[in-house]
């Protein structure tokens, strides 16, 4: 099942530089796993402790939050657009 | 309408009036309004820009902060002349928008916007505005903000990359609605890494002021989501935000944690600038003559003014504030500006 996912830039170094990266997985909890073991350094940045979502990261899947619809256990389909949504520290100085 | 019908006052905001769904309604909202934006930086400063020509009556400009050469590559209101006379950016920010603008008021406060004073700054807001640069910041306005039903503007920029989302407490999620915690420290890029463009910090400042005239004047379509845009990828996209009913600790639960923590000094890295602010609540004022004259004898080129006193000393440069704030440049050794701050300035 390869999806798309697109990679914002606060979490592109962690990529490789990529914006965009292509995972076979039918889950977007699976997806977020073999995110994390092919880039090691998003180790925690994707999962919590017990492999759920964290707390400071939104996804969606096809511009829907996957918090409406079955969490990390949402399901993919060939073609899906995964967008992931850290939060922003950058600013002012 | 015609430049001459308009009353005294309206002549210079007549191309905004002449926006039908604006009128001279909106204006005379936006003329009575009372604005608190937090940090005069990169966003703030463009924020700050459009604002004060659009005519917002009483526009209040919080930062702790100087300004730095590498600054004006991003930073509207700066120039040379500022950083050669030393001026904090609020200070400099205030004048030149008041240059821009003479009709309205613009209130420059030079201070680090903490638990302790938050309060007593939004007091009377209508509105306000995200420039800060750290989610500390960030999360202590939502606090803030939620707690007194005052409505806020999130907006953060890093390299091409900009993020920004309009929240309405009890109407719209909040900022921990959307996250509840922040992420892990040191897992999030800032400035100082990942660095930033100009074009993205302006679209993001066009786009927080475009959303105040909104809401000031009670018209027109609000951002009803989190946008995010990457100038490099050429991406835009509103995705919408979702809260889990009753979830959420601060809008739900009435837990405003970081408004409610509390403790003695406090010392925060600056994004970019190698440099850590140390920060004592409640510290009464220092008389900045007094201190130069204790500090004449064991440090090097020493300059102070009414707004800050800079002087070199073991190697680091310190800026102190009259509200006995200091910024030590030279390290991100929290604990070394901690000791320094407590050896040169006071315990």
């Amino acid at each position: 099942m390869p999806v798309t996912v697109r990679i914002p830039l606060p979490l592109r170094q962690a990529v490789e530089g990529l914006s965009e990266v292509t995972v076979d997985a039918a889950q977007v909890g699976a997806l977020l796993q073999a995110l994390e073991e092919r880039f090691p350094a998003l180790a925690g940045r994707l999962r919590d402790g017990s492999g759920g979502l964290p707390r400071f990261l939104r996804v969606y899947v096809n511009g829907q939050d996957v918090q409406l619809l079955r969490a990390a256990g949402t399901p993919l389909a060939d073609g899906d657009v995964v967008a992931l949504l850290p939060p922003l520290a950058g600013g002012a100085t | 309408m015609s430049e001459e019908r308009l009353e005294p006052g309206m002549e210079r905001y007549a191309r905004q009036i002449l926006f039908s769904e604006f009128g001279v309604e909106g204006q005379r909202a936006l003329l009575g309004a009372r604005v608190v934006l937090v940090g005069v930086g990169a966003l703030g400063s463009h924020i700050a820009d459009s604002l004060v020509r659009a005519g917002v009556g009483h526009l209040v400009l919080a930062d702790r902060d100087y300004i730095e050469l590498n600054n004006l590559q991003r930073q509207a209101l700066y120039d040379e002349d500022d950083i050669a006379q030393g001026l904090p950016k609020a200070e400099a920010a205030a004048r030149k928008l008041r240059r821009i603008n003479s009709t309205v008021t613009v209130e420059p406060r030079v201070m680090d916007v903490n638990y302790s004073n938050v309060e007593a700054l939004v007091q009377g807001a209508d509105l306000v505005l995200d420039g800060t640069d750290n989610f500390e910041a960030r999360y202590l306005l939502n606090d803030v903000c939620v707690k007194h039903g005052i409505p806020w503007v999130y907006g953060g920029v890093l390299g091409s990359y900009g993020i920004t989302m309009t929240i309405l407490p009890g109407r719209t999620p909040c900022l921990r609605c959307l996250f509840p915690e922040m992420p892990p420290p040191g897992t999030t890029p800032t400035c100082d890494v990942a660095g930033i463009l100009g074009p993205v910090v302006k679209i993001i400042g066009a786009l927080e002021a475009a959303e105040a005239l909104k809401l000031l004047t009670g018209r027109g379509r609000l951002n009803p989501g989190l946008t995010t845009i990457d100038i490099w990828q050429y991406h835009l996209e509103t995705v919408p935000v979702v809260r889990v009913e009753g979830a959420c600790p601060t809008c739900a639960g009435r837990r405003f944690d970081f408004l409610e923590a509390t403790g003695g000094t406090k010392t925060t890295t600056l994004c970019g600038r190698n440099a850590v602010q140390v920060v004592v609540p409640g510290a009464p004022r220092l008389e900045l003559g007094e201190l130069a004259g204790r500090l004449r004898p064991v440090c090097t080129g020493l300059f102070y003014n009414e707004f800050l006193l800079r002087c070199s000393v073991e190697g680091y440069e310190l800026t102190v504030f009259p509200d006995a704030r200091a910024i030590i440049k030279g390290t991100q050794d929290e604990a070394l500006a901690k000791t320094l701050y407590a050896r040169y300035i006071g315990a």
